[in-house]
């Protein structure tokens, strides 16, 4: 699904020059649930805005579905993006003049959706999400929780190949953390890929496999399933 | 896609209500304004369009060469039809003498003061589009003694009565009405409530005029069978001055030469360098105008933008989600753009209400009668989209340009490109909007000195509570006037009594005979013909000699008094006194009047300051009044108004009693300057109320995204006056770069529009300064608001919120 070769991403301003990605190579497979921990400043969100085609690498190879993009446009990118990848933030990021309902429906309005097609799939998702009863709320009046509930049903709502999630749960108490987190299982069980950018072991412990940066490379890669089962 | 856009649009505008109601607001009085501009200017440009001949009339005028050169918009009798008959290519002519104004009519023996009547050619109907209502086109002004009245002095005359064929008299002569024709409109120099029939010319003066070229007192115009190169036929006519005026003059023993000009009529409304015209547009006002409206419109559009880039902030989020999600740089600028469209549309509907509100007092200033529905014309509707397409673009294009920009990865992390200060092409655009603003200040304020200069300036006379009443042309009134002159002199409440051929403020020019070294020289003069007590009204000075006396019998046909610029002029300097004159000359040398000059008076402006002073001779003629000029004792004036109405009543009762105030009469001569400076206050205070909502929003903008560093500046033990000033500091800077720019420009047009006065005010450097210290005051008013909440404010808040 996802394949870097010798990833590099190097921030320059005027006088100092910042390597966050330094050669990184990382491959995820179709329907895993990679967690990305590591220390902060280690390059993991700028790893997840590569992979999420919302940054170009400055060398190196990004393959994506086995296709090289790393040299796409914006425009062939956010056609790849609208198509293929959902977001969650953690700051979930709804637009705040929209309701519940009308930002889970953004990706669809892009994709082209018709208006009796979009209302169904929206409303389905709502419930799989368990927040169809708050579809008319606007983000503020809604929980944290809820928020990024909401946040989840519009990244997954166009049926991406790949969620990205960065710090999913970083702005939520510790059991709406585990309602996201539960809630991105499910959704990897029926067979989402994701990738998640996370500091906590605890939300770590919910994916396949995790892999932790250090000063923008991959240090250790640690199969989660085995520690589930005991 | 649009429904989403909308929807956020309206929620978004719904949500920062004081932004919104400040972009909308100052893109509605922007809108506004510029609509009410464009009405003006197209109403202007739009002279004499609604002739359906009108690309192949045009209009004939002449140049006299006679002891100098006068420049006339009318020609002689002759012209016309002698032209018609010499050149195949002119299909028709018409004529037009007048119009005369306070014109009696009498119908069923109620009398009637009339102005615009016209004496006009049977051709009127063919030529020009004037719909007849009732009466034949062909035939209505062929008869002498005809008459066609429009619908507006039918209703007048005889209301729901029936007109056509109904005799009236005018001037003691009965006319019949012929014809009833719908009111010409608004955009024609022409106006008219009446036309008479050439015809009815008496034979004897048809004649008088058709034998003299240089009798010019007929606005000629002749249709062409197709449009023409007017230079090309002018230098037809070079051959035609020759074939007919010069054998006239060498036969008359005449000195004189004239040169045919002929102009398409769309353009006569500009003309202004004509004597004897009618009155005039000015193209420069228009192009002045123009730009007024263009740059209220850039002001406002200025605020949106600085308004939505302020706001750019908040929308950055909205941005980076939509680009998460797929959206395409040019999905967001339209979304963008469509916002701006949006709220431009809003806006030109509360303008048009705007509109509709002010049309009444823009029409009291400007003098014309605009209506919302004159705005229901194609151009006028292309003006409007054309607004609303330049606004929307010109407002939208920047902030839709700058917004799709923001990168996600960067926008979401909350990086807010541009937060802290204003940036520098905000600070461009504020800039401008000071330019401009100043420049509306400083011309407000140097058009208002030259307006007030022309009021207080000393006239040579005292202009002060004297009223003027107009004499009709009656024999009857006529020989009673002298009579009640005298017995207006006994009343206590009239300082002084006299009358004159025309009201001051005017004067006729005529051809003199005047000695100068020994010969007798011919040439023009102006000439006013007034009693003994003329000098008594205007509180003129005598410089020498003496005044008229009615009890000197030669007086009445030989004394001439002349102002000192008279003597000047004709080069008598202090020997004026006795020099030799004549007037009222004949073609064998003769005058009927030859005489001396018998007094010299100060000078005293006669005409509108428009002009520098003239030569002006006077001549004792009270048989010729038509205007009864009264000095009042200074106080109420209502007892002594009342009784002359009823003495008026006594004497005239066949004619309206009307008066006016000399001053208010005067003041008429500055009517367009007046229409000007008002139009200038008026939207200078509208474009400063713009550009200051958009840098009150701005200022707290600017402090809402500072608040953090406010906040520590102040733990760290900043004043309120030091926070102020680091919040001021860049647009007291701009302030001052504005001025800068401005004045110069300021003084160069200025310097331009004084060109036309005879007498203008000195541009004084202090205007300028009144003009920076009312923008440097409106701008800390707006200012000191936002200080005022910054002194009251806890630092601590201001931390804990950012």
């Amino acid at each position: 699904m996802i394949k870097t070769v010798n990833l590099s991403k190097v921030y320059r301003t005027e006088d100092v020059e910042t390597t966050a990605l330094n050669q990184l190579n990382l491959e995820v497979k179709k329907g895993e649930f990679v967690s990305i921990m590591g220390e902060s400043g280690c390059g993991k969100s700028t790893l997840l805005n590569i992979i999420g085609l919302l940054d170009s690498p400055s060398a190196g190879q990004y393959f994506f579905d086995g296709i090289e993009v790393s040299a796409y446009s914006e425009r062939k990118r956010a056609e790849l993006r609208k198509k293929n990848i959902g977001f969650v933030f953690q700051s979930f990021n709804l637009i705040d003049e929209l309701s519940v309902f009308e930002n889970a429906e953004l990706p669809l309005v892009y994709l082209g959706k018709s208006k009796s097609e979009r209302k169904e799939m929206v409303s389905t998702m709502l419930e799989r999400v368990g927040i169809s009863h708050r579809a008319k709320h606007f983000p503020q009046q809604l929980s944290g929780g809820q928020q990024q509930r909401v946040a989840i049903a519009r990244a997954v709502i166009a049926n991406p190949k790949l969620i990205l999630a960065d710090e999913p749960t970083g702005n939520l108490d510790s059991a709406h953390g585990n309602e996201v987190m539960e809630l991105l299982t499910q959704l990897n069980d029926q067979g989402a890929t994701i990738v998640m950018v996370t500091h906590s072991q605890h939300d770590a412990n919910f994916s396949s496999r995790t892999i932790r940066l250090l000063d923008g490379q991959v240090v250790t890669e640690s199969s989660n399933r085995t520690v589930d089962a005991i | 896609m649009l429904q989403n856009f909308l929807k956020i649009t309206l929620r978004n505008l719904a949500r920062n209500k004081v932004y919104t109601a400040i972009s909308i607001t100052g893109l509605a009085l922007g809108i506004s304004s510029c609509l009410l501009i464009s009405l003006y200017v197209s109403s202007e440009l739009s002279y004499e369009d609604f002739h359906e001949k009108n690309e192949r009339i045009y209009r004939l005028t002449s140049k006299l060469f006679f002891n100098g050169e006068t420049t006339a918009a009318r020609t002689s009798l002759a012209a016309g039809p002698t032209m018609m008959e010499e050149y195949p290519e002119v299909e028709n002519f018409v004529r037009f003498q007048g119009p005369s104004s306070s014109t009696d009519v009498t119908v069923n023996d109620r009398v009637f003061s009339i102005d615009n009547l016209w004496t006009t050619d049977s051709t009127v109907f063919e030529v020009f589009t004037y719909e007849l209502l009732e009466g034949n086109p062909q035939k209505a002004l062929t008869a002498p003694r005809s008459i066609v009245l429009t619908q507006s002095l039918r209703e007048k005359l005889f209301g729901d009565q029936k007109a056509l064929g109904e005799q009236i008299k005018i001037n003691n002569s009965m006319m019949e009405v012929t014809g009833i024709m719908a009111d010409p409109p608004d955009n024609t120099e022409i106006k008219i409530s009446a036309l008479l029939s050439m015809s009815t010319l008496s034979p004897q003066t048809r004649e008088n005029f058709n034998q003299d070229w240089f009798r010019i007192g007929f606005f000629t115009f002749l249709l062409f069978n197709e449009p023409i190169d007017a230079p090309a036929f002018e230098a037809k006519l070079v051959e035609f001055e020759k074939k007919y005026v010069q054998p006239w003059s060498a036969e008359n023993q005449i000195e004189a030469s004239l040169e045919y000009q002929i102009a398409p009529l769309a353009d006569v409304h500009f003309q202004r360098q004509y004597d004897y015209d009618l009155a005039k547009g000015d193209m420069s006002y228009i192009l002045v105008f123009s730009l007024l409206a263009l740059f209220i419109l850039i002001i406002a559009s200025i605020n949106y933008i600085n308004l939505s880039l302020a706001q750019s902030s908040k929308r950055s989020k909205e941005v980076g989600i939509r680009k998460t999600l797929g959206a395409l740089r040019q999905e967001l600028v339209t979304q963008f753009l469509g916002e701006s469209m949006l709220i431009t549309l809003l806006a030109t509907v509360l303008g048009l209400a705007l509109v509709e509100l002010l049309m009444g007092t823009f029409n009291e200033i400007t003098g014309k009668s605009l209506s919302t529905t004159s705005m229901l014309t194609g151009p006028m509707i292309m003006t409007l989209l054309g607004i609303i397409l330049l606004v929307g673009l010109l407002a939208g294009s920047y902030p839709a340009a700058v917004l799709s920009s923001f990168r996600p990865v960067r926008v979401l992390k909350g990086a807010i490109p541009g937060k802290g200060g204003i940036g520098n092409l905000q600070k461009g655009l504020i800039l401008l909007q000071f330019i401009f603003s100043l420049f509306m200040i400083t011309g407000t304020v140097l058009i208002n000195d030259q307006m007030r200069f022309m009021q207080s300036m000393n006239l040579g006379f005292d202009k002060e509570n004297i009223v003027t009443i107009p004499l009709p042309a009656d024999t009857n009134l006529a020989k009673q006037v002298p009579a009640w002159v005298e017995e207006l002199r006994q009343d206590s409440r009239i300082e002084a009594a006299s009358t004159a051929n025309m009201p001051t403020g005017h004067s006729g020019i005529t051809m003199v005979r005047l000695e100068q070294d020994g010969e007798m020289v011919e040439q023009s003069a102006r000439m006013l013909f007034v009693d003994q007590y003329f000098i008594d009204v205007l509180d003129l000075e005598i410089n020498s000699g003496r005044n008229f006396n009615k009890d000197i019998a030669t007086d009445q046909r030989e004394a001439f008094v002349i102002n000192e610029q008279a003597a000047e002029a004709y080069g008598w300097h202090d020997a004026a006194l006795g020099k030799r004159v004549q007037w009222g000359l004949m073609a064998n040398g003769q005058a009927a009047n030859d005489g001396k000059v018998v007094g010299v008076v100060d000078n005293f402006h006669f005409l509108s300051l428009h002009n520098p002073m003239e030569p002006l001779i006077l001549f004792f003629a009270p048989d010729r009044a038509r205007v009864l000029s009264l000095r009042l004792q200074e106080g109420d004036y209502t007892s002594t108004l009342a009784s002359l109405e009823s003495r008026w009543k006594e004497i005239a009762s066949n004619h309206p009693f009307s008066f006016t105030f000399l001053d208010d009469r005067l003041q008429q001569n500055y009517q367009q300057e007046q229409a000007v400076s008002s139009i200038f206050d008026y939207f200078a205070v509208i474009s400063i109320l713009i550009a200051s909502l958009g840098l009150f929003a701005l200022l707290s903008f600017s402090i809402q995204n500072r608040i953090k560093e406010i906040g520590i500046r102040k733990v760290l033990g900043a004043s309120v006056g030091q926070i102020s000033w680091i919040l001021v500091k860049d647009f007291f800077y701009l302030l001052i770069a504005a001025f800068v720019i401005t004045t110069p420009v300021c003084i160069y047009l200025m310097n331009r529009w004084l060109e036309g006065f005879a007498y203008d005010v000195p541009i004084h450097p202090l205007s300028f300064v009144l003009a920076l210290g009312m923008a440097g005051l409106l701008a800390s008013v707006t200012i000191s608001f936002h200080v005022f909440r910054i002194s009251k404010a806890d630092p601590v808040n201001s931390l804990r919120y950012e």
